[in-house]
């Protein structure tokens, strides 16, 4: 029976001519999809023999019922870039395929003369492609199924994580599907929609990365932290948002749907708009040809000087200049832009030169955009909030932290975190004055050099880095990434009032976060503490973790920077936690460092018996070795070298001899061993771990780098054997005890 | 009735079409002639609501025709260049073609696929371009819509094919009212055919007439004058598009009726008068040579 002029009939015909995408999405859903979970599971089952063998039976099945059903979740349940690749690929082969006939002249005359209505030609190309990619995709998801029922692991989560994901990545593809159709209405030509669907896909994060670079170029003060280069109008950064283990996947569906909804409107408006002359051409409509050339060549020219500017190293703000090679970048990347855009318009390399008023506007464009960064006209490295408009800051202070490889900080669910991003998520400053009085010192600080290379190049002047966050009332956030001397007593005391408030220490310090209370708290979580000060250690068991981890709590809010600054830290309770997930297992570690005015932590340490004075138990120690290279020593003669060398003779007689080792040239190094008690007593007082003594935030001084002190334990010792019989001290800043200067002098 | 006002379409810089107001009747094969570029592909696709007019209107039977589904449905448009589908053969056009024309004769089809000897099961990309283009004119004679619209029909066809075409439009025409609007520039084609024509030049239409009016209007004389004052009297008296002389021949093409222009050289004295037939194509050559388009220019430079 015909069909006749109905809606099935014309569904029914649209597909007859779309057999080969068919094929492909049926190929990729229903054959590859349940192929590869059968063949995962089949491996993994295989796997079983060797565990019973290893584990016992019981533990050994379960630990296959786990892996088995951790692979299962990923490849049906989770973020599978292969999935989505396929499903993209999809998209786009439906989104192009479906309408090319509008690339064609022949084709064009065939369809719009026959008595059926654009709107639906339309809607029966457009539901045939969602046709082609849903029933083959929901024919492999139930497949899928199926072969994970026989095998004997379906659960109530795979079953419906498999049809969340399902939906999701529906929404998904309804986004790229839509944006495709977009490029095709927007143009004439397959290889142009090709080129479209990059433009389209990749835009703003062009946009985005010229912004970024210029700003890092120009910005004294540029911070990244508020910016990002995903680009938000992206299907692909709308799916990523989701996170298996954070949930998200409603409000990522629905970001996808409203794009999807968004573009396939304008797809629909553009196909009803689209002139059949359009076909062939390499733009369907002529009035934004002007645009879309000056909008796609000012970035990718800007873009194109920044890459140069980064390859001859011209970076204003750090005292380097070489803008001659960037100009003629940019002028070049301007012109041949506009010159390869009216070529593909025109399908005429004759016609590179036509239409030059593009170029001077796009040049006028670049040059402008350029001198908005390079000027700073807008103000970017001078700006200060208005406090009324600023809900809280928040600062990340390179504050010390002794854990190791500094992963001090992370959420409930023991994923590590930066020490910004805890801050973000923690630290509410509403003292915006001081905020404010800080990032202004260091606007005027930084103003006082004529570029950055000078600010570094001032030895005087103790420079960190520091982020500040301002979350405005408008929900925007703005950053700086500011200098800050913390040895100019200004400074200083504006740091202090900032570090002393009681929101800046529950938003810097671990210690102070639920996270850490929490994963103590938890029966479930295994713990590891321990007090030491990286040489020596000592065990706690968990209670007494939990009272110190209290006590610590609140001796912290008395803290101060200038406090941190005038004591050393004394030593720090680790914890170490290991918590067993379904499919894997979470580890996390933080460091609470203890200062001499934690008052009750400290009664609490002697009490326990876990506290010691000092640094090193002199009974411990067989000898302690001192050396000193004399830096000033080498310096100097390095210096009267590099004047010598300079003279013509100097020149001359370099190049007739082979020079000497730089080692026997200029060593002034002098050792030293102490092995008497009593010289080793007095040595304790003034040894530091090394850990303790680079220079910091807090510590302002460092070490005396001209010292290295190894101290050898008595083999016997307990602190011996834990660390190999050694151990690297050193001396403070102007703390190095009189007869070990003496000792150590260098006499020719 | 297709009403087409005041017409025109713009692509780009290039005025294709320019303020054309034609009317085609009813049960009438229409030719639609022209220069090369005149507009006559377009005007076509205008009219099968493939392009829309920058401005004017096209009314088909009163529907305007641009995405109008009850107005589509009452013509049938074959390209210069049939589109079929890739890989199809004469069924699945059958298939495609009856779901959207409801009236689609299928048995006419098969019959006329068997008459003209081409194979239903045959994939169409291997037929050859004639056989294409009778397939094509196959698929709209059986659409059984009121209009067929051809844009260079016959172009491709042997003569025999030719005329069997003509034949069937003749029939279809006898019994159910078809009318034909066929756009060529080979006049020949057209001129045995056509009952209407209209002369398309640089975009405009120069004229849209019955062709017997056309022919009977416009005269060949050739004659010589038995003297000077003679010649002057009848040329001074006639509307003459075209005069050439050869020695005392003169060969003039007048505009008039036979009986007219006949009258007029009766009052003067000649040595040898005959009034030939003229071709369409002479017709054609005529009308544009008037408005600037001269053959010789374009052969001689």
């Amino acid at each position: 029976m015909t069909l006749k002029n109905s809606f099935l009939a014309s569904l029914r015909e649209n597909n007859k001519r779309r057999i080969w995408v068919w094929i492909v999405s049926f190929f990729s859903f229903v054959i590859v999809l349940p192929s590869i979970l059968a063949i995962v599971i089949s491996q993994n089952k295989s796997n079983l023999e060797g565990y019973i063998e290893v584990y016992g039976e019981a533990v050994g099945t379960r630990m296959l019922y786990n892996e088995v059903t951790y692979s299962i979740t990923s490849m049906l349940c989770g973020q599978s870039g292969a999935a989505w690749l396929v499903i993209a690929m999809i998209a786009v082969f439906c989104g192009i395929q479906g309408f090319s006939y509008l690339y064609h002249k022949k084709k064009i005359d065939f369809y719009n003369a026959m008595p059926v209505r654009r709107k639906k030609r339309f809607l029966v190309i457009w539901l045939n492609g969602v046709i082609i990619c849903v029933v083959p995709y929901f024919i492999g998801v139930l497949t899928s199924l199926l072969v994970v029922a026989c095998n004997g692991f379906m659960t109530a989560d795979i079953f419906v994580g498999a049809w969340q994901i399902f939906a999701l990545n529906l929404c998904f593809f309804l986004g790229v599907y839509h944006l495709t159709m977009l490029a095709v209405m927007l143009t004439g030509h397959v290889i142009i929609t090709y080129c479209a669907i990059g433009v389209l896909f990749l835009y703003e994060c062009i946009v985005r990365l010229m912004v970024m670079g210029y700003m890092d170029m120009f910005f004294k003060l540029y911070s990244g932290y508020s910016i990002s280069t995903e680009p938000v109008l992206s299907p692909f950064t709308m799916l990523f948002s989701y996170d298996a283990i954070n949930g998200g996947m409603l409000k990522s569906a629905c970001s996808l749907l409203i794009f999807a909804g968004c573009t396939g409107t304008v797809a629909y408006i553009a196909y009803l708009k689209r002139p059949a002359e359009a076909a062939g051409k390499a733009i369907a409509f002529s009035w934004p040809k002007p645009w879309l050339k000056i909008l796609l060549t000012v970035p990718i020219a800007l873009l194109v000087g920044l890459a140069v500017a980064s390859m001859v190293n011209y970076n204003p703000i750090y005292g380097t200049t070489n803008f001659g090679v960037v100009l003629f970048a940019l002028i070049v990347a301007t012109i041949f832009m506009c010159c390869l855009m009216q070529v593909i318009y025109e399908f005429d390399i004759k016609g590179m030169l036509h239409k030059k008023s593009h170029i001077v506007i796009s040049a006028v464009a670049v040059a402008f955009i350029f001198c908005i960064f390079r000027f700073d006209i807008l103000g970017y490295d001078t700006y200060i909030p208005n406090p009324e408009k600023v809900e809280s800051a928040f600062v990340e202070f390179p504050i010390d932290d002794y854990t190791y490889y500094g992963n001090s900080y992370w959420d409930e669910d023991m994923q590590y975190m930066s020490r910004r991003q805890f801050a973000d998520e923690h630290m509410y400053l509403t003292d915006i004055g001081s905020v404010n009085k800080l990032l202004q010192l260091s606007i005027d600080a930084v103003d006082g050099y004529e570029n950055l290379d000078k600010l570094y190049d001032d030895t005087e002047r103790n420079w960190h880095t520091v982020n500040v966050t301002f979350r405005m009332a408008n929900k925007r956030e703005i950053s700086r990434s500011i200098w800050v001397d913390v040895n100019d007593p200004e400074m200083a005391e504006v740091i202090d009032r900032i570090e002393s408030s009681e929101e800046f220490i529950s938003g810097a310090y671990m210690g102070t976060s639920d996270e850490l209370t929490l994963a103590l708290n938890d029966e479930n979580r295994k713990v590891i503490a321990h007090f030491g000060n990286g040489i020596y250690r000592v065990d706690m068991k968990r209670e007494e973790a939990k009272e110190l981890l209290k006590l610590y709590q609140e001796d912290i809010r008395s803290s101060s920077f200038f406090k941190f600054r005038e004591n050393a830290c004394v030593g720090s309770m680790v914890l170490s936690f290991e918590k067993k997930n379904e499919h894997y297992t979470s580890y996390a570690e933080t460091s609470l460092q203890i200062y001499p005015f934690y008052e009750k932590s400290i009664a609490y340490l002697k009490e326990k018996g876990y506290y010691m004075d000092g640094y090193l138990n002199p009974e411990d120690i067989e000898r302690i070795q001192v050396t000193n290279y004399h830096n000033e020593l080498v310096e100097a003669a390095n210096e009267q070298e590099e004047v010598s060398e300079f003279t013509q003779a100097g020149f001359e007689a370099a190049t007739m001899v082979v020079p000497k080792e730089y080692d026997e040239l200029n060593d002034f190094t002098t050792r030293i061993t102490y092995e008497s008690e009593e010289d080793i007593e007095k040595l304790c007082d003034s040894l530091y771990p090394r850990d303790y003594l680079y220079q910091s935030w807090h510590n302002a001084n460092g070490a005396d780098d001209d010292y290295m002190v190894i101290v050898y334990f008595k083999p016997e010792s307990e602190v011996g054997i834990d660390n190999d019989g050694m151990a690297y001290y050193g001396f403070a800043l102007a703390g190095v005890p009189g007869f070990v200067e003496e000792d150590t002098a260098y006499v020719k | 009735m297709i009403e087409i006002r005041n017409v025109s379409k713009t692509f780009e810089d290039n005025k294709a079409v320019d303020n054309v107001s034609v009317s085609i009747k009813e049960n009438t094969v229409f030719g639609l002639i022209g220069t090369n570029g005149a507009g006559k592909s377009t005007v076509l696709r205008m009219v099968a609501g493939i392009l829309e007019p920058d401005e004017g209107e096209i009314a088909i039977d009163g529907l305007p025709v641009f995405d109008n589904v009850e107005a589509k449905r009452k013509f049938y448009f074959i390209a210069d260049e049939p589109y079929f589908f890739a890989n199809s053969n004469p069924v699945d056009m059958q298939k495609y073609l009856s779901s959207v024309y409801p009236e689609f004769a299928v048995e006419d089809y098969y019959n006329y696929l068997v008459n003209f000897g081409l194979d239903k099961r045959r994939k169409i990309n291997t037929y050859s371009k004639g056989m294409k283009k009778q397939l094509a004119l196959i698929c709209g004679i059986c659409s059984n819509t009121k209009y067929l619209l051809g844009d260079e029909t016959f172009d491709g066809l042997d003569p025999v094919m030719r005329q069997g075409i003509k034949s069937i439009f003749a029939s279809e025409m006898e019994k159910r009212g078809l009318t034909p609007i066929i756009a060529s520039h080979n006049l020949r084609e057209l001129e045995d055919i056509c009952d209407h024509v209209g002369l398309l030049h640089k975009g405009g239409v120069l004229l849209s007439k019955d062709l017997e009016d056309m022919k009977c209007n416009i005269q060949k004389v050739q004659c010589v004058f038995s003297s000077n004052e003679d010649e002057e009297k009848a040329i001074s008296s006639l509307d003459i598009m075209k005069n050439e002389k050869r020695g005392s021949l003169n060969t003039l093409t007048v505009r008039g009726s036979k009986a007219e222009i006949l009258a007029i050289f009766a009052t003067v004295n000649t040595v040898f008068l005959e009034a030939l037939p003229l071709s369409l194509e002479e017709i054609f050559i005529s009308e544009t040579e008037v408005v600037g388009y001269d053959i010789k220019k374009l052969i001689l430079g």
